[in-house]
């Protein structure tokens, strides 16, 4: 299981910015992108072919699966998706790794910044 | 007309993709927050590329595909080379030119008839040697 977990890692920008977005709750596919805008501050910001295209992905390989419709009124062609508990391990797995790099950045950073100035 | 063309495109994709996920992008475009513009439509262009080439597997195809014209290619202009060289050949020799000549061409009538004699003569004195040799035995 392990192995399979490391196999799917590092996951694309996008794959990750996707997971993160549904990890507090259920969303639909317009839900999503507005989450992940949010979250990154507009900084990044996903299509509707890259998001469907990566969901696809995703679903494949269990690290998302559908989820009930909310309310009744809501839009027939909306379809709401939700992180599976695998899919929960690979973010926090992808998460751990990015702290690593961020921790490793950190310690380098003053180098670089000397290295700037100089 | 936008919308048309949107959904153009996403007719375009495979048909499981675009079964599963084509109405829901069609509700994304219909957002009203949403901007249809040359972005939108570049999205649609790229996910079509991706899924019809590294999703489908149609790599794979294309990739046989190429080697097999690249491997086609090179065997026609290594024919095409050799033919053509065997072609330049017979030409120059039904022109008269002097530097090219047919395989007959290069053995003389003449040379040869005088080689054939000189090897019979030299068969006959070892013939001849041979029999003085015999009757010297006994």
């Amino acid at each position: 299981m392990k192995d399979e977990l490391k196999a799917l890692l590092p996951l694309s920008p996008a794959a990750l910015h996707i997971l993160l977005a549904l990890a507090g709750e259920d969303r639909h596919g317009y839900g999503i992108m507005q989450e992940v805008a949010r979250q990154s501050q507009s900084q990044y910001e996903i299509g509707p072919g890259t998001l469907y295209d990566n969901l696809e992905k995703l679903m494949r390989r269990g690290l998302v699966q559908d989820a009930p419709r909310r309310s009744a009124s809501e839009d027939p062609r909306r379809r709401y998706y939700r992180l599976t508990s695998f899919g929960r391990r690979v973010l926090a797995a992808d998460l751990e790794r990015l702290r690593a790099v961020l921790k490793e950045a950190k310690a380098a950073l003053p180098a670089l910044e000397s290295r700037s100035s100089t | 007309m936008r919308r048309f063309l949107y959904r153009a495109l996403i007719a375009l994709h495979p048909r499981s993709f675009r079964e599963r996920f084509g109405e829901e992008m069609m509700s994304i475009f219909d957002e009203p927050a949403m901007k249809r513009d040359g972005t939108l439509f570049a999205d649609a262009f790229i996910s079509l590329g991706w899924q019809w080439l590294v999703r489908s597997n149609l790599w794979k195809l294309a990739a046989g595909a190429a080697l097999s014209a690249l491997i086609l290619c090179g065997w026609g202009y290594a024919f095409t080379q050799s033919t053509s060289t065997s072609m330049e050949r017979e030409l120059q020799i039904m022109a008269g030119n002097p530097a090219y000549h047919r395989a007959s061409d290069l053995l003389d009538e003449n040379e040869f008839e005088r080689e054939a004699a000189q090897a019979v003569a030299i068969l006959a004195q070892i013939h001849k040697t041979e029999r003085r040799n015999e009757k010297r035995e006994r």
